[in-house]
């Protein structure tokens, strides 16, 4: 047979790639969205960080003393069940650069950035590991193909500064420098403000590196008081998640190919198994981060699926051993090899592609943007609007309304119960059950998309409460487009018979 | 490539013919017993068949299935049923094809018997074994199963591997087979997890690794787990994990994947198979520790477990046990003779391979017989198919027509009317709640009810037959009367009702 795939990866420029494939995946969600004509940011958690930053702009225009590195105002969130804005040091970032561009390009920009500051802070860290050259260059690649990579740095999220922040602490703490370190400490202690989950991976992997290199034992302890001191002081949450899925499964959470939201491809944890698998006779010098990945990976069940995010690091570093050693072995037969290589790249290359494909369509869409226009001018900022928990932070953001449920979770915040409340409205055809959880929830208007009625709440056209919305007593439909209405509901005007 | 048989193998060449002939045989004897084939499985793959045959393609966007939905599913089986229709007729080609394709399993087995213990005599017994095994007998006849090219590929499949070693020919084969066989089921993918248990043992029995046994293991688990994920894309995004029980409801599955009785295994499988191949394995654990048979106690280990977990539908999952644990038979059988013939009664050595005969006949070879006829048996009646071409001569084309979900794919292939379920769940939302309305449309006592689901699922007509008598031990639909479900066909065991009411007007 001929070797039809006979191509050497080591001869190729692969920073050239990696770069390439970073601007890429970075911008391609957005791409095909601008050609579509819709420029708004993807997904409902760009828009509520959005919202954060706008707020703390408005803040500064309306009280000219508030200092924006002073203490964070507080300022409601528009949700049914009360809560306060949860600001952190990436909200104040994007706010600071929407002072100097429209903050919609700050909060696309501003994660890109961190993602490029990010990769290139990582591969320091790899050097200073002495990974050899090619294999790094192949983590570099498995991380940036990551859909939870492409998660973290294509929307506007927290996240993407955290792990930046992260990234540089630990650059800066493995370097043998006391100006280094104390800038190390500082980072951290800013990272750990965030949570108390943030605190513990920066333990973790100090505790891990500690452990590898059997040095600055000192460093860390010195590096956890801080940490542990500012995590007292500063009280935040246990975790917080903006993105919390409510009915989140582990294993679909962690393989994007099953829907995972911040996951990872197929392909690429089972090169992570392998990695682990081939380099096990050697376990003693990764064990601690090893441990360190399954404890984050475990802690999932607390937290949700955001800390795929800190995950993806580990699974980029044990596929990109694995891949490397299958790449640098000596295959008895070379077709099988080239075969094996190109399945494997291939395989990688249709998870990421799938990922991006699925995000491109993400709201909001055009049509959904004019709808929640519609309801900016018409309901006002205290009227509770009843949608899926994915619409939540569009009805804050956009639609100016309270929305009943959204997707933010944090250790002593959440909103499971509100979201059965959701549930049993959506799912029931008796008008009276209908009629008094709308009431006693005070929810004025509802919003319903084609994607709740093509799956998400529904399936058949008169299933549960869309069989009720027919009773022109009860329901008001005052918006219809493109698959999307707007209910008002009608309280006032019915007489139980 | 030219074949030159030596004398000897010619004449094993011939009895292999012989056998394969008998078994085909007996298959066509059973299988032309009806007209009609067995269970609605057959008829959904039937109508696929037309279907090609007709376009050129299979129907992936059905809109008859639960009233429209979208099929996942791989034809290679039907395209291959589909060409020979083209000669033959789809009757024809339905009944003589997969019959065929089951029957050339029997040159398998020989071939991995005789790589295995390198013996014409003993590789023809096995062979023989193989034919008569009760499960895969009854479950590709007369069903137009997809098991019936499944099982000789899969096997095929894994003779090539236990080549690999002899010339570079087999590798490519293996390769090639590689590509081929995802195309053809899903169910492939338990080649990989058979390969990676093999890789396992192999490591903790012998530490060595063969390194291109490796390499060919890594390859198969990369393409098939790839072709897996392509192709079955939506199912996974839209079911997760749950695609493993192929979204079956709740309801439904216990029944798919229940346990099952040492005895029962023993009938289904074969006694005498089952008791000689797990000898086979055994022997290989503490004294041969052949490389070879490892790779089948590999699969047979997966698929017990598979079984256990409950991962794996039972029937695929016995059917891969028999056939692998009937292969081991033969090994058994000649370590069982070789044993034998030391013995001071090496003289009874013929009364005992009679013995031995004759509980395989009496086990086996009966329990195949029993089992198919009662598969043919259970093969549609005249009374059902004059029921299902009434509804397709007597309603209008866009009607829906209630049945129990069993009977779905009939009303979608013989009647050619949408359904309100089927057997086959995948892509489909709250499968659960579709099996527990479909019941409480039969079960319900009270029109008002009932007409709220008749009118979800917009439902024109009422197929009631013995099937839901049975399923829900009913005698008969409680709310139905003349004003609303007029009776509109009628047999002995059937009852057909029309749906006229609405709610509000009821």
């Amino acid at each position: 047979m001929i070797d039809f795939i006979n191509f050497d990866l080591k001869k190729q420029n692969l920073i050239a790639l990696i770069v390439v494939i970073l601007i890429l995946f970075l911008f391609l969600p957005y791409f095909s969205r601008f050609i579509n004509g819709n420029t708004y940011l993807i997904g409902s958690e760009s828009h509520y960080h959005t919202m954060l930053a706008d707020e703390l702009m408005n803040q500064k225009i309306s009280n000219p003393g508030f200092n924006i590195f002073g203490v964070l105002p507080d300022v409601q969130d528009s949700v049914y069940l009360s809560r306060s804005m949860s600001f952190s040091f990436y909200h104040i970032f994007l706010a600071i650069l929407g002072s100097i561009i429209p903050i919609s390009d700050a909060a696309l920009f501003l994660p890109m950035i961190f993602g490029f500051l990010s990769l290139f802070i990582f591969n320091k860290i790899l050097i200073l590991f002495d990974i050899e050259e090619f294999n790094r260059k192949i983590i570099l690649l498995f991380l940036i193909l990551s859909p939870a990579f492409i998660y973290t740095f294509s929307f506007s999220n927290p996240h993407s500064a955290i792990v930046f922040l992260t990234l540089l602490g630990f650059y800066c703490f493995i370097k043998d420098n006391k100006y280094w370190f104390a800038t190390s400490v500082l980072i951290f202690a800013f990272v750990s403000s965030f949570t108390i989950f943030n605190a513990l991976v920066i333990l973790l992997l100090l505790i891990s590196y500690v452990f590898y290199t059997g040095r600055k034992l000192n460093s860390m302890l010195v590096v956890s008081l801080f940490v542990g001191l500012v995590t007292f002081t500063a009280q935040t949450p246990f975790f917080l998640n903006y993105s919390f899925t409510h009915s989140s499964d582990f294993f679909i959470e962690i393989v994007s190919d099953m829907g995972g939201l911040i996951g990872f491809g197929f392909f690429s944890l089972l090169l992570a198994i392998m990695g682990v698998t081939f380099h096990w006779k050697n376990k003693n010098s990764f064990i601690m981060f090893f441990i360190s990945a399954l404890l984050i990976l475990f802690s999932s069940f607390i937290v949700g699926n955001s800390i795929n995010i800190y995950l993806m690091f580990f699974i980029a570093i044990s596929a990109g051993f694995a891949f490397t050693t299958l790449y640098e072995r000596t295959w008895k037969l070379k077709l099988v090899k080239n075969i094996s290589i190109f399945i494997l790249i291939l395989g990688l290359l249709f998870s990421s592609v799938s990922y991006i494909n699925r995000v491109t369509d993400w709201e909001p869409s055009l049509d959904s943007i004019y709808a929640f226009e519609f309801l900016k001018n018409n309901a006002s900022k205290e009227d509770v609007i009843l949608s899926h928990f994915e619409n939540g932070y569009f009805i804050e953001s956009i639609g100016g309304g309270t929305a009943f449920v959204d997707s933010y979770a944090d250790s002593n915040y959440n909103q499971k119960f509100l979201i059965k409340v959701a549930d049993t409205i959506f799912s029931t055809r008796d008008l009276k059950t209908a009629k008094t959880l709308l009431s006693q929830n005070n929810i004025k208007y509802i919003y319903i998309d084609e994607k709740m009625k093509s799956g998400l709440v529904w399936v058949k056209p008169d299933e549960g409460l869309l069989f009720l919305l027919r009773n022109k007593e009860t329901f008001n439909l005052i918006y219809q487009a493109n698959g999307i209405e707007i209910w008002e509901f009608l309280p006032s005007k019915n007489k139980i018979r | 490539m030219r074949f030159r048989f030596s004398k000897l193998q010619k004449k094993y060449f011939l009895l292999l013919c012989i056998l394969f002939v008998i078994s085909l045989s007996i298959r066509f004897y059973f299988v032309f017993q009806t007209d009609q084939f067995t269970g609605d499985a057959a008829y959904a793959t039937l109508r696929q068949v037309e279907n090609i045959r007709s376009t050129g393609f299979p129907i992936f966007s059905d809109p008859l299935s639960f009233s429209g939905r979208f099929h996942l599913f791989m034809p290679v089986f039907h395209y291959i049923v589909a060409f020979f229709s083209l000669f033959m007729g789809s009757f024809w080609a339905a009944k003589i094809i997969p019959n065929v394709l089951a029957s050339t399993f029997i040159f398998v087995a020989y071939l991995i018997a005789y790589e295995l213990m390198g013996n014409r005599r003993d590789s023809l017994i096995t062979a023989f074994i193989c034919t008569f095994i009760p499960v895969y007998f009854s479950s590709t006849i007369n069903k137009i199963s997809v098991y019936s090219l499944v099982i000789p590929l899969f096997f095929l499949t894994i003779y090539y591997f236990l080549k690999i070693s002899q010339s570079k020919k087999y590798v490519h084969r293996f390769v090639l087979l590689c590509f081929i066989i995802p195309l053809v089921s899903p169910t492939f993918i338990f080649l990989v997890l058979g390969l990676l248990i093999y890789l396992v043992f192999i490591k903790l029995e012998y530490k060595k690794q063969n390194w291109l046994e490796l390499e060919l293991i890594l390859f198969a688990t990369f393409l098939i787990l790839w072709f897996e994920f392509l192709f079955f894309k939506t199912s996974f995004l839209f079911h997760g994990y749950s695609v493993i029980w192929q979204n079956l409801p709740s309801q439904i599955l216990s029944s798919y994947f229940k346990d099952v009785s040492i005895f029962e295994a023993f009938t289904i499988v074969g006694i005498l198979p089952f008791i000689m191949g797990c000898f086979a394995m055994y022997k290989c654990q503490l004294k041969d520790k052949d490389r070879k048979i490892y790779l089948l106690r590999s699969f047979v280990f997966g698929i017990t477990i598979l079984l256990w977990l409950k991962l794996v539908r039972l029937e695929f999952g016995l059917i891969m046990l028999a056939v692998c644990l009937s292969i081991l038979a033969g090994p058994a059988y000649r370590s069982m003779i070789s044993y034998f013939e030391q013995t001071k009664i090496s003289f009874l050595k013929n009364v005992f391979i009679v013995f031995l005969l004759i509980v395989f006949i009496s086990t086996s070879v009966l329990a195949s017989f029993a089992f198919s006829s009662g598969s043919i048996n259970e093969a549609l009646t005249k009374e059902e198919v004059d029921a299902f071409n009434w509804i397709k001569e007597n309603t209008p084309q866009d009607s829906v027509v209630l049945s129990t979900i069993s009977e779905g794919n009939l009303i979608s292939s013989i009647s050619m009317r949408k359904n309100v379920a089927d057997m086959n769940f995948m892509l489909i939302k709250d499968s659960s709640i579709i099996f527990e309305d479909v019941k409480s449309m039969y079960t319900y006592m009270f029109k008002t009810e009932a007409l709220e689901l008749i009118e979800k699922y917009n439902i024109n007509y009422i197929y009631f037959s013995h099937n839901a008598k049975n399923e829900f031990d009913i005698e008969k639909i409680k709310y139905v009367d003349q004003s609303c479900f007029p009776e509109v066909y009628s047999s002995k065991n059937i009852r057909i009702y029309e749906s006229k009411c609405k709610l509000g007007n009821g």
